[in-house]
């Protein structure tokens, strides 16, 4: 008789329009352990989250077609099965305030684009590493 | 000053290309995963193909805000990618669409297209090296006909820009 243990599936949630910058993310975070799953804009991050909530984290491109990354955290964070989720905001936007912005609707970590995999992977640790306490 | 088309082919392919840049994305690649760069170069390829020809259109149409975005979204993925030049070049459309200023814009995206033809030789030269090396193949680059088909790229990018660059590697796929 064998056994065969099963790691369950820690799934981290990417949204990006760009697949280059998605696929590189989604890689990462496979090499990090965890499970991407991956949407292409800010209206299919929001539905998935609509109805699923066991994820690890999330990773959201600020700039993306009907609902912005911003948009998508402020979201979450009205919803208490939502507010434990740490969230990384991807943008290649230089402008302080942008950052600040994120921060203030509830994003965990920030990562400006252009990056390279070590930032990547450093910025991913931290959002990993959050602990987000609800309510 | 805004450039145009012809500035672009004062660079040859072998330096559209940051190589140290894309190379270095192989810091993300998850063991037991396809050749990350070569799923990297073809998604740039692809997506920068149809923005641009995007781009061309919302011009047309007047449709400046998507016009902005497809630029910033170009230039992100371009700077990762270490098309440094494609980026900045998408930087100016991002500004000149900003500025209302559409002649220069118009300006930019055709030099924006110039450059993605060399961005382009460049990307599948080094995707076929790639395939070759995993392939434990010899391919072109051995017989000496590699420096010949840059050659052939750095014609091609004089002669006409957005058509499909022939990389004659005995393994390109």
């Amino acid at each position: 008789m064998s056994f065969t243990i099963t790691q369950p599936l820690v799934r981290v949630l990417v949204a990006d329009d760009d697949p280059v910058i998605r696929h590189l993310v989604a890689s990462s975070v496979k090499k990090a352990g965890y499970t991407p799953v991956e949407v292409t804009d800010g209206r299919e991050a929001y539905r998935t989250l609509q109805g699923d909530s066991d994820f690890k984290a999330a990773i959201f491109d600020m700039m993306m077609p009907y609902l912005e990354g911003i948009d998508v955290i402020r979201y979450m964070r009205t919803e208490k099965r939502l507010m434990r989720i740490p969230v990384m905001m991807i943008t290649s936007e230089q402008d302080l305030k942008v950052m600040t912005n994120s921060f203030a609707a509830g994003a965990s970590v920030y990562l400006p684009k252009p990056f390279n995999p070590e930032q990547l992977q450093t910025t991913l640790s931290m959002l990993f590493s959050t602990r987000i306490t609800a309510g | 000053m805004i450039g145009t088309g012809l500035d672009s082919t004062r660079h040859s392919v072998v330096d559209a290309i940051d190589l140290s840049v894309l190379i270095s994305l192989e810091g993300a690649q998850a063991d037991g995963e396809p050749d990350l760069i070569v799923e990297l170069i073809d998604l740039y390829l692809e997506d920068t193909s149809r923005k641009l020809a995007a781009m061309s259109e919302l011009l047309a149409k007047r449709d400046t805000l998507s016009l902005e975005q497809a630029a910033h979204a170009l230039k992100g993925s371009s700077a990762t990618l270490g098309a440094a030049r494609t980026a900045r070049t998408c930087e100016g459309i991002e500004q000149m669409t900003r500025n209302g200023s559409l002649a220069a814009c118009a300006e930019l995206i055709i030099e924006a297209n110039w450059e993605f033809a060399r961005v382009r030789g460049s990307l599948l030269i080094e995707r076929s090296k790639r395939i070759c090396q995993a392939l434990g193949e010899p391919a072109a680059i051995a017989d000496g006909s590699f420096e010949a088909e840059v050659d052939e790229l750095n014609v091609f990018t004089h002669v006409k820009a957005g058509n499909e660059p022939k990389v004659r590697s005995n393994c390109y796929a």
